[in-house]
């Protein structure tokens, strides 16, 4: 509680205050049987207990709306409140006293309002079995489940707000927008239970509705275990690829990280940023396709060992062509070694025409390489990798893009891979020139190429 | 794509069953249209809405570990129809006949559709949802001889819970079947127990059925107050699990195809012939699937398959032409360990890790019983790689004949006979049916590597002549 900004403690107490005094009143004035409301709360903690993590930043979504949603059909606004208030402060699995107390509290609020709204309409309260207002009801049902949504949505959204700062509109499109839809549409499931439980099948009607929730969110935490396998494998794998050169030891991660950053700066959508990390950790992914004696030549390179090193970005662009979700950030890949000027490879793609994911990677993986430690120099300073970026912005860089990578530097800070302090590899090895550093000392060996073909140098 | 194509042929010819299956439904569903025609057809609005509802859901497929395609609104559709008994308050009583033809027909037109659309029907699946929409049919009817309709609405009401448990336990019987015919279809070689089939099959589906099931109980049973509109409401909550479960398909193909893209960073760094650890990996899936291991093993044997090579990586120099069948033992066995010290930083894939490891280990050793903590996977691994490396991507029937030859000679210490024997029979057929063994997907134009003498555990000398270095 103490973490919270002042305003958002006030609104935190001042919904938990309205959900409190609310249930005091309800608990005084409502008729329903406690009987059914406990059963309601015993379905509602079940639901709940198989509340997901659903990787959304700010919010974890309960199972429990249909539920909710069920009692506002069943109950009378009071009993919908209590109901509400008992199975969301309740459901404990660690969580402070307050965000209980609050969630239970705005679930009351939603849950009331709802209810009320649905009383008011005629008909839509107390739908049963055999009952001949169907369909006509349908339409003021879906009224009190959106008003129900609305509220509750509002109130949530409100509180991250205050404490994170982040916009309301943000919020929605960071997932929540997604998790609203799919919350409405088991909101039928509510529906559906109140009607069952109304025509005589009771409890069992709660059990047989839970069901198909209940395994979607098996299926997803299915879907995020395999989710972390995934980028835990990716992340290794890319590991041991990289394993051949110690100074570039965790490069692609940290040029994942760089341009994550980069893309929050820019409000990208969370999925598009996801991809974005994958380009990131597999943009050079085919150096291996280079032989090594060229990527450890110290030398001037003659044309042919040119061409094949400015090879990497479309073989990397080859590997990965089988997995087909990555999509947009294959051309991250392929693209990241462009330049705005037009200069770049594999294509010579100009500005716009490049993808704005290679954009942000080559801007991500200059900077990166720029604060790393080479065989050949030491790591620059952050300042002095910001200058450079942006004596290049508007020539090699998308210039936007190196604007948004300072800021989000200066916002977050940057843990830059200074000291190479592992194995000595031998000698050999690490004469190696850094094809993504766009101030490499090889710019002297082909002074007579263009500044362009002197920055891929590897 | 060839190997694809082969693979389907290959399992076209396994499951001679499922063609008895498509063909006897089609003739039942027939047969049912004729006999319900002529008893009369009861509520043919109710009936073709369902129809529609299943053909709808037929379009929807959602696929499981293993491809199992499901349809869950098809199938819940299909069940809710089997069990329905009352629409509005007026009471339907369709016969058990009328439910089979009426959901065939859904079925067909879905999967006519599909053809439509150049897409292959799943014609067993959809053959699996009538008998599973006749068994429940048939199975509600047993339970409710008097027939449930013939109770007035009223009294109805006070039995309506009892109802419920019914026709959960019907769902629960059907599901039962159903799943017990999938594993008998999918049963295929001798070594495969009947037992372990069916617990792969409740595995991959249990979860999706209960869904399934539910909502089709739920249908029959809200459809007295809801009337049809019921069916649109529950399809929502359904479409949604299914997107759960889209999305869970979908990682797992990801995860899949990105392992099979790195596993080529051992052929693109010049350390692998061209395609190698692809060739290894269908294979060794084709061997593991006759020798009846299960889903999550299959997974596990493909994954160890693409990078049973990765070790290779850790090497200082390329080993040349890569084959690690023409190096000595100790070189393989270390090549094994730095492969699964690699695996293993992942964190999750421990037990393909093992399998990587353990692939240079002998089937057994001089005068030692055979070794039973060596798991199948790395067994089916060490024989489908020499294999590969003694064939590479020559074709011909008598490359094919002498590299099982020669394992064969190894057999006694080196390979396990039973998975050499496997290997044999899936070679053999997939050159019967038309195809060569799997061919390298990838970029074959690196050309084959020379392969000399072994030092390993048994002499492995190049079988085919024409094959010289190019690389």
């Amino acid at each position: 509680m103490r973490t919270l900004p002042r305003a958002a403690r006030l609104y935190v107490c001042a919904v938990i205050a309205a959900g409190v005094g609310l249930c005091a009143v309800a608990a005084a004035r409502t008729a329903i049987s406690w009987r059914d409301l406990a059963i309601l709360a015993l379905l509602f903690w079940i639901a709940d207990s198989a509340l997901v993590d659903t990787r959304l930043r700010f919010f974890s979504v309960s199972s429990g709306f249909p539920l909710a949603l069920a009692a506002v059909l069943l109950l009378d606004p009071w009993g919908a409140a209590l109901l509400c208030m008992v199975g969301a402060a309740t459901y404990a699995k660690g969580r402070p006293w307050f965000k209980r107390l609050f969630n239970g509290a705005q679930m009351a609020l939603s849950g009331c309002c709802a209810a009320a709204l649905c009383h008011l309409v005629p008909g839509a309260a107390g739908i049963g079995f055999g009952d001949a207002r169907f369909p006509q009801v349908l339409p003021s049902i879906v009224i009190a489940g959106m008003a129900f949504f609305i509220v509750n949505n509002f109130l949530v959204a409100y509180v991250i707000k205050l404490s994170t700062r982040v916009s309301l509109i943000s919020v929605w499109w960071g997932g929540a927008g997604e998790i609203a839809v799919s919350s409405l549409g088991y909101g039928f499931l509510g529906l559906i239970m109140a009607v069952l439980w109304r025509g005589g099948v009771g409890p069992v009607a709660g059990l047989l509705v839970l069901a198909p929730m209940l395994i979607a969110r098996w299926a997803f935490q299915q879907y995020g275990e395999q989710h972390k396998a995934y980028e835990a494998t990716v992340a290794s794998l890319i590991r041991a690829v990289e394993t051949k050169d110690r100074y570039t030891r965790g490069h692609s991660e940290r040029v994942a990280k760089a341009s994550v950053m980069l893309a929050q700066q820019l409000g990208m959508r969370e999925d598009r940023i996801e991809m974005l990390r994958y380009a990131g950790m597999l943009h050079d992914v085919g150096k291996l396709g280079v032989p090594t004696k060229l990527l450890q030549k110290t030398g001037p390179l003659d044309d042919d060992e040119f061409a094949a090193i400015r090879m990497h970005p479309s073989r990397g662009f080859d590997m990965v062509n089988g997995i087909s979700f990555l999509d947009e950030a294959m051309l991250g890949i392929r693209h990241h070694h462009e330049r705005v000027d037009g200069l770049g490879y594999p294509d010579g793609l100009v500005g716009d025409e490049i993808p704005s994911f290679a954009r942000i990677i080559a801007v991500a993986d200059a900077f990166d390489s720029m604060t790393s430690t080479r065989s050949y120099r030491s790591a620059r300073t952050v300042v002095a990798a910001v200058d450079e970026l942006r004596r290049w912005a508007g020539t090699q860089f998308d210039a936007a893009m190196v604007e948004a990578l300072i800021v989000a530097v200066e916002a977050n800070g940057w843990d830059a891979n200074i000291n190479v302090t592992d194995d000595a590899a031998d000698p050999a090895a690490t004469a190696f020139r850094d094809h993504d550093d766009p101030t490499g000392e090889l710019a002297a060996a082909f002074s007579a190429h263009s500044y362009s073909m002197r920055a891929e140098v590897s | 794509m060839a190997t694809l194509v082969g693979a389907a042929r290959v399992l076209d010819r396994a499951n001679a069953a499922t063609r008895v299956l498509v063909v006897g439904v089609a003739v039942i569903g027939v047969a049912a249209l004729a006999g319900s025609l002529h008893a009369g057809v009861v509520r043919l609005d109710v009936a073709a809405t369902f129809a529609a509802l299943v053909a709808v859901g037929e379009l929807a497929p959602v696929r499981l570990p293993g491809d199992r395609l499901s349809a869950p609104i098809a199938s819940a559709g299909a069940l809710g129809y089997a069990m329905l008994f009352d629409v509005g308050g007026a009471p339907v009583a369709q016969s058990a006949a009328q439910v089979v033809w009426v959901v065939a027909f859904g079925c067909a037109a879905g999967c006519m559709v599909q053809r439509a659309a150049g897409r292959r029907p799943p014609l067993a699946f959809a053959a699996r949802r009538v008998v599973a929409a006749g068994v429940a049919a048939v199975a509600f009817r047993l339970a409710t001889p008097h027939g449930l309709t013939t109770l007035r609405f009223a009294q109805f009401k006070e039995e309506l819970r009892w109802v419920a448990l019914l026709m959960v336990a019907i769902v629960a019987l059907t599901a039962i079947v159903d799943m017990m015919l999938a594993a008998a279809l999918r049963l295929r070689a001798r070594a495969a127990a009947f037992g372990w089939t069916v617990r792969d099959e409740i595995s991959a589906t249990a979860g999706l059925w209960t869904a399934i099931g539910a909502t089709g109980v739920l249908t029959a049973l809200a459809t007295p107050s809801m009337r049809l509109y019921a069916l649109p409401i529950f399809c929502v909550p359904l479409l949604l699990t299914q997107f759960a479960f889209r999305r869970y398909a979908a990682i797992r193909t990801t995860y899949r195809q990105t392992i099979q893209s790195l596993s080529r960073v051992t052929e693109v760094g010049g350390y692998v012939e061209a395609g190698h650890a692809q060739r290894v990996s269908v294979l060794a899936v084709e061997v593991g699937r006759e020798l009846g291991l299960t889903e999550n093993e299959i997974a596990e044997l493909e994954y160890a398959a693409l990078l049973h090579d990765i070790g290779q990586l850790s090497l200082t120099d390329p080993i040349p032409g890569g084959s690690t069948l023409v190096v000595a033992p100790a070189e393989r066995r270390r090549v094994a360990e730095l492969g699964a010290d690699i695996i293993k930083t992942t964190g999750v894939l421990d037990h393909v890790a093992e399998i990587v490891a353990r692939q240079a280990d002998p089937y057994r050793r001089h005068r030692e019983a055979p070794d039973h903590t060596l798991p199948i996977e790395s067994r089916i691994i060490k024989v489908v790689s020499a294999y590969d490396d003694l064939v590479g991507i020559a074709r011909g029937a008598e490359t094919r004949a002498d590299a099982l030859e020669r394992l064969r000679l190894g057999m006694a210490y080196e390979y396990d006979p039973q998975v050499v024997d496997m290997l044999a029979r899936v070679v053999t057929k997939a050159a019967a049916s038309g195809t060569a063994t799997p061919k390298a997907t990838a970029a074959e134009s690196a050309g084959p590597a020379t392969r000399t003498a072994a030092a390993g555990g048994f002499a492995v000398a190049p079988i085919d002549g024409s094959r010289q270095i190019s690389v």
